[in-house]
């Protein structure tokens, strides 16, 4: 079972494109939408208004669902760590 | 209030302390004298994101932006003001840069590689040290039989954000009931791989609100498009029959144009009240005037997007061969933050970051219906080519309400990208 773990552990970690890039140039691109300061506006959620807990849990239930929406489809290709440290730069 | 005032530690200042920290002395010692002149060309898309990110590090550089034009027309949303969604004036932009940034707005005729210069109309010239340039697109000489892009008889093909939409919109209002309208898509690369069939849907929509039975028939370069089967029902269920999509093999090719009529590769003659062409394109002209590309698009470092032969000269946007990544906005825009960001640590004499790209490119099809397509890129293992992650598209099936959702997240990228750029 340990190993089991370990070995989703490790393959999640490699499909991490954090593993690749430093997290904060995949950081950059969320401002695209959401804005300069992550205040979203009218149409576009503002990530400002969260906080780090209530972020993650909403980018990876975006992960889960899987309901196609745009939010979706981008958050899929990335893993929980690149999430964790998106959430690390934008909160911490 | 905690959670605002950590906000004041936003993640640009973060990564301006992630390139700056125990940097700033090497950097001040290397340009003892005078600080790096950095000059953006043009203040599209890529340039004023480069101008965005660059901003940020005023203190290590002087940065100047030349436009031709004092006021920014956007190509994204353009379409929307063809099939009268939004207004020409909210496409356009007067850049509120900030004040240490120096505008110049004036048309660049030459770059001097060698000499490091661009030289103006007249005799004016600007001296630069790090050149970033974001022309946008041009246009190749040898087009269609009997078509010109500089002719002003024909109907403009409003492919490049010049102040031509309102006579396109005039010509398009001047139709008649059971007219035909023609549009000739060109074979990849060019601007904007869904732009020519948001551009029919937009023109079925100014057309249906005319009240007026109308032909819309798409003659394509190609034998499949970007979002293809998404366009092909949205198409069908608002507009009937009235848009038809002509792939290659069944000779969507144009091979020869006439006023009113237009000739396929197999020679078959179709005739047409408003026959707009969209032009083959290429890197933008200053580009090949300066002698700085050999082929249609620029070839470029994708780690930094300096141009192959000229170490102090950059590129981005439409204007460079990005490997996987369309020809977009959302795309210059995320290359623009790369780039930027790794000349600044070509100055600081760090290291290169790796870089990873998003893209998004919403396409409507009617006044509150939207969809997208969507991808991450990243560089190949022998880090020369961009390439994509995987891309993902709308449903092809659906709901009203995730069309009308997506029209909105359009706009709301619309909004937030045109803010920070533009103020």
């Amino acid at each position: 079972m340990i190993n089991f773990l370990f070995i989703i552990l490790l393959f999640s970690f490699k499909n991490s494109i954090s593993n690749e890039v430093e997290p904060i140039v995949i950081e950059q691109n969320c401002k695209s939408c959401h804005g300069k300061d992550y205040s979203g506006n009218t149409y576009i959620k503002s990530i400002k208004d969260l906080d780090k807990e209530t972020f993650i849990k909403k980018m990876e239930d975006y992960k889960k669902n899987n309901d196609n929406s745009i939010m979706s489809r981008i958050v899929k290709v990335l893993s929980v760590n690149d999430i964790k440290e998106i959430a690390k730069i934008i909160y911490d | 209030m905690i959670k605002k005032k950590r906000f004041f530690i936003n993640s640009v200042f973060k990564l301006s302390l992630f390139l700056l920290f125990n940097q700033i002395s090497t950097a001040k010692k290397l340009y003892a004298k005078t600080k790096p002149k950095v000059v953006v060309l043009g203040a599209g898309f890529g340039g004023a994101s480069c101008i965005s990110y660059l901003s940020n590090f005023t203190d290590l550089i002087d940065l100047v932006v030349v436009d031709k034009n004092k006021w920014i027309k956007t190509c994204p949303f353009s379409n929307l003001v063809i099939g009268n969604l939004i207004d020409e004036s909210n496409i356009t932009f007067k850049p509120k840069f900030n004040k240490n940034i120096k505008f110049v707005v004036s048309e660049f005729k030459f770059i001097d590689a060698e000499r490091k210069k661009i030289l103006f109309d007249g005799k004016s010239s600007l001296d630069y040290d790090f050149l970033i340039m974001s022309p946008g697109i041009g246009y190749k000489k040898k087009q269609i039989e009997g078509y010109s892009v500089d002719d002003d008889k024909n109907i403009p093909h409003c492919w490049d954000g010049e102040n031509k939409i309102t006579n396109f919109k005039k010509r398009l209002d001047s139709l008649e009931n059971n007219c035909k309208v023609i549009i000739s898509a060109p074979d990849y690369p060019y601007r904007c791989p869904p732009a020519p069939y948001e551009r029919a849907s937009m023109i079925a929509n100014f057309l249906t609100g005319k009240n007026i039975k109308f032909k819309i028939l798409i003659f394509d370069s190609k034998n499949s498009f970007t979002k293809k089967n998404i366009f092909l029902k949205e198409w069908k269920e608002i507009y009937g029959n009235s848009i038809e999509w002509v792939s290659k093999k069944k000779g969507g090719q144009i091979s020869r144009f006439e006023k009113k009529k237009v000739f396929n590769s197999n020679g078959e003659k179709i005739e047409g009240d408003f026959i707009h062409i969209i032009p083959e394109q290429k890197a933008g002209k200053i580009i090949f005037d300066s002698k700085l590309c050999s082929s249609n698009w620029c070839k470029i470092n994708p780690q930094t997007f300096q141009l192959s032969n000229f170490k102090d000269i950059y590129a981005v946007g439409d204007s460079v061969d990005a490997g996987d990544m369309p020809k977009s906005a959302f795309s210059a825009e995320s290359q623009a933050k790369i780039l930027s960001l790794n000349l600044i640590n070509r100055i600081l004499q760090k290291g290169y970051l790796n870089p990873v790209f998003l893209n998004t490119c919403y396409s409507f099809s009617s006044n509150d219906r939207a969809f997208s397509i969507t991808s991450w890129y990243k560089l190949n293992t022998t880090k020369d080519k961009i390439v994509s992650l995987g891309s993902s598209q709308s449903s092809e099936d659906g709901l009203n309400n995730e069309r009308i959702r997506e029209s909105k997240e359009a706009f709301g990228w619309y909004e937030s990208i045109t803010k920070t750029l533009y103020g």
